[in-house]
């Protein structure tokens, strides 16, 4: 008779020692174990490495999570002074070519008209607060100008001209969201204002540089860029109306 | 691990591990000797102050290692060794296998499925470990165990039925 693989299988299963070779194995083991006992406690080192690897790793976790909570404070917030004076540095630390420098430093400077925004949409009248914001919305503004001069004088046009679209189209989001803000909240009125004449500087500052471009700059180039801010400028004359 | 939990394993696997080396080596004593010498080795890396984290596994991992030695040296590991230091093995008249009437069936069909088949089926089927588990002995996934798993079954059907 042919056996199933379940019968050959229990057929299998009884293959075993035997008592005394068990018991033998076991006088032997338990020999042995005497001779060679297990250490007391573990070596210095192998602590020392789990709990600075544990520390370590706490640390990590606790910077991730309130790097990660303080994205989003805007300055009076307790961890406000961890967004600018850990995660941002890191961040730019982290651009290494002087466009994404610049890059980084535009991102701040959206940054900064976000967290005036928020400030206005708090505390509505005109505040320190806002005044203080206006003082970081003008450092992060002089730093961008800084780079986008540094990329300019480095002769990378191109570079330059990508940083000035990102720097205009930051600028025109906030244009508008506080064009809105004067428009549908009047209790936000007069600092939202005054907010929006600062962001007009600041386009002026920021990209007033591009009527001054080097003679030799391609046409096309510069007829682009001079639609983009006289259409603006119009369109900011038409709302400001 | 204490000592004592030691031995609570050893009583616990001792069977499984023998019988693994049996279906490897197919042979009694050399079979004895591997389980012996699993357990040995598993003591001193624990003396060493190195953790195990799950016995069964590294047992089934020891014996493994043992076997592959052996076989590239053509030589017993540690009967020699063992009886240099005093351990007397036991004679014939001791060995007391309960050989099945169908055991020398299993011995001859286990010894045409080639290494790999014949181990997957004996850690599944006879040790009765979970394709996890046997994927953590062999160091691959357990999709591979279940694909071997599987073939072993239809080589061992085909062997059954010639």
């Amino acid at each position: 008779m042919i056996p199933s693989p379940h019968n050959f299988f229990s057929a299998a299963r009884s293959v075993s020692l035997s008592t005394n070779d068990r018991e033998r194995i076991r006088r032997r083991l338990t020999e042995f174990m005497a001779s060679h006992p297990l250490p007391t406690s573990a070596p210095w080192w192998r602590t020392l490495r789990w709990a600075v690897g544990g520390a370590c790793a706490i640390i990590l976790m606790v910077t991730a999570g309130l790097a990660a909570a303080a994205n989003g404070s805007i300055p009076g917030d307790t961890l406000y002074p961890i967004k600018v004076g850990l995660t941002e540095p890191l961040r730019g630390a982290v651009a290494l070519t002087p466009s994404a420098k610049a890059e980084t430093s535009v991102e701040l400077l959206h940054h900064r008209l976000t967290e005036a925004e928020t400030v206005v949409e708090r505390q509505g009248a005109l505040s320190a607060a806002q005044e203080d914001m206006e003082e970081r919305v003008n450092a992060a503004a002089a730093a961008v100008k800084r780079q986008v001069d540094g990329l300019e004088r480095r002769q990378l046009s191109s570079a330059a001209k990508q940083v000035k679209d990102h720097i205009s189209d930051c600028l025109q989001k906030h244009q508008q969201s506080l064009k809105q803000k004067v428009k549908e909240h009047p209790t936000q009125r007069q600092a939202a204002e005054r907010l929006l004449k600062n962001v007009d500087e600041q386009e002026k500052l920021l990209l007033e540089r591009q009527d001054d471009r080097p003679k030799n700059e391609p046409a096309a180039v510069k007829s682009d860029s001079a639609q983009t801010s006289s259409g603006r400028s119009n369109d900011d004359s038409g709302n400001k109306d | 691990m204490t000592g004592r939990e030691f031995l609570r394993h050893y009583d616990k696997y001792a069977e499984a591990i023998y019988r693994h080396c049996y279906y490897r080596v197919f042979d009694h004593e050399r079979a004895r000797d591997f389980a012996q010498e699993t357990f040995l080795r598993a003591w001193q890396y624990l003396s060493a102050g190195r953790p195990i984290r799950q016995i069964r596994p590294f047992l089934y991992r020891v014996a493994n290692n043992l076997i592959i030695d052996e076989s590239r040296k053509k030589q017993t590991v540690s009967l020699d060794l063992l009886r240099e230091e005093g351990f007397d093995p036991p004679n014939a008249d001791d060995r007391q296998i309960q050989v099945h009437a169908d055991a020398a069936l299993v011995r001859r069909v286990m010894s045409r499925l080639n290494g790999d088949e014949a181990e997957v089926l004996i850690m599944r089927f006879v040790d009765q470990l979970k394709p996890k588990e046997i994927a953590e002995i062999l160091g691959v996934t357990a999709n591979v165990v279940s694909v071997r798993i599987h073939r072993a079954l239809e080589t061992l059907k085909k062997l059954l039925h010639s």
